[in-house]
């Protein structure tokens, strides 16, 4: 396959992931089945605000999209709705941060806002991914050259690349959700009330 | 040596009376990765247990390390560095998680020892957490990770996963292929089988298909996953 292409829709794969989890443990906690981990869930609130940030727009904005403005104008709307999205992650993230703040200190009290935050935060990722994937990768598979791709490719993977030296620390954060996420969804302890 | 590490010749293997594998030959080099794919009931299991002595194949040749092993004993040819971990995973289930890791410990054909047990637990680290419980007491996921730390454990050149994710969320399925990735980084030679073809090509080197026991494509992944025709096709996506 198109290894860049590859990259892009593996952090995609990764994100959905975590965020399923982040909402199945709401789910569990909503009906009861589990009580709140609070280290999980800011783990996994640390993965969802710093992957997409440090580690997967630059990609986007700096490569991906740009490659594909300059071939394809016609491109342009759908690529400034996108970074505007990206732009306004850090705001999006942090309504989620202070909710779990919220929660932690709170308890009980503080879960119906948290949940609803997880809730919008993960269905807006969801959408934005969805676009990428649906509309954005076809595109670009179309009217981007092998060259365009290699360079891109090059760039991703480049030494002293900003994006790369991380990558290994967020790898483990990774490991470390799924040895924590209950199952059926991680390999981490069963969470029940009992 | 023998530039390759596993190779099967012109295997033919019957269960009973029903003829499966017809004619495969197979081959894979040292530090190679390689894609198994075909539909279900296609022969690569079959193909897979030819190869490592679990059942004998009534015609063909087997060479490992370029040793002839047709029908050798499984654990002679796990000796030659040839690590196997089965559909449905094979968990000694009455045996704890530390036991089924200490047990497998040995060092490579040629002495290597990368893999210790410390090693294991620090890359899974839910293992580590789970020393004292039984096989059967883990889930999905916990006995797919202890399977390949198993494997690990035995120092190998080859690791064959069939059916990797088999049955695995999303999220932990993304953790084993990120293990995957990790292992043919070292330099470890892979067979993987499993039903997700694009994981499958993006982590290979080369593909091979198999049709009603038949090798219908045998060339580079990229190659593969941009022949959707081939793809649709041969296993029918
Ligand atoms: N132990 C067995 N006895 C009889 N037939 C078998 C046995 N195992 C597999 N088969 C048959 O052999 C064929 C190939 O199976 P298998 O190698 O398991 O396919 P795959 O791994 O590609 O799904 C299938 O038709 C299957 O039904
Ligand atoms: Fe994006
Ligand atoms: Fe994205
Ligand atoms: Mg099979």
């Amino acid at each position: 396959m198109n290894k860049a292409i590859e990259i892009i829709h593996d952090e995609h794969m990764a994100l959905a992931a975590v965020l399923n989890a982040m909402l199945h443990i709401v789910d569990g906690i909503e009906s009861r089945k589990s009580v709140p981990d609070f280290e999980l869930l800011s783990l996994i609130v640390k993965y969802i605000a710093e992957v997409p940030e440090n580690l997967h727009h630059p990609k986007e904005d700096q490569y991906l999209f740009t490659f594909l403005r300059r071939k394809w104008p016609a491109s342009t709307e759908v690529l400034a709705q996108l970074e505007k999205e990206h732009r306004g992650g850090g705001e999006r993230i942090s309504s989620l941060q202070s909710a779990l703040s919220e929660y932690q200190r709170l308890g009980d009290l503080g879960f119906q806002k948290f949940s609803a935050e997880a809730r919008t935060f993960a269905a807006q990722e969801w959408r934005h991914m969805s676009l990428e994937e649906k509309k954005v990768m076809p595109l670009a598979r179309e009217y981007l050259a092998k060259e365009d791709w290699n360079e891109i490719y090059e760039a991703f993977t480049r030494n002293g690349n900003p994006w790369q030296g991380t990558n290994q620390e967020y790898d483990r954060m990774f490991t470390r959700i799924v040895s924590l996420v209950p199952p059926p969804l991680g390999v981490g302890p069963e969470s029940d009330t009992e | 040596m023998s530039e390759f590490l596993l190779e099967a010749q012109e295997l033919n293997t019957r269960y009973g009376s029903s003829h499966i594998l017809h004619g495969v030959n197979f081959k894979i080099r040292y530090g190679e990765s390689l894609a198994l794919m075909g539909r279900n009931g296609m022969g690569k299991t079959t193909l897979i247990r030819s190869m490592l002595g679990l059942v004998r194949p009534f015609s063909g040749q087997v060479r490992a390390r370029g040793e002839d092993v047709t029908g050798a004993e499984t654990y002679r040819i796990s000796l030659m560095g040839i690590a196997y971990v089965p559909e449905g995973r094979g968990i000694f289930s009455s045996l704890s998680v530390k036991e089924n890791l200490l047990m497998a410990a040995r060092p490579g054909p040629t002495g290597k020892k990368d893999w210790t047990y410390d090693r294991v637990l620090d890359r899974f680290p839910r293992l580590a957490e789970r020393l004292k419980n039984g096989g059967n007491q883990l889930s999905g996921g916990e006995q797919q990770m202890l399977t390949i730390g198993r494997a690990l454990m035995t120092n190998p050149d080859l690791l064959i996963l069939d059916e990797a994710t088999e049955g695995l969320a999303p999220l932990v399925s993304r953790e084993i292929w990120k293990i995957v990735r990790e292992i043919r980084e070292s330099g470890i030679a892979t067979v993987v089988v499993d039903k997700n073809y694009a994981a499958l090509t993006a982590i290979s080197d080369r593909s091979v298909i198999l049709v009603k026991g038949r090798v219908v494509f045998d060339g580079d992944s990229e190659a593969l996953n941009g022949d959707s025709e081939l793809i649709a096709k041969h296993l029918g996506v």
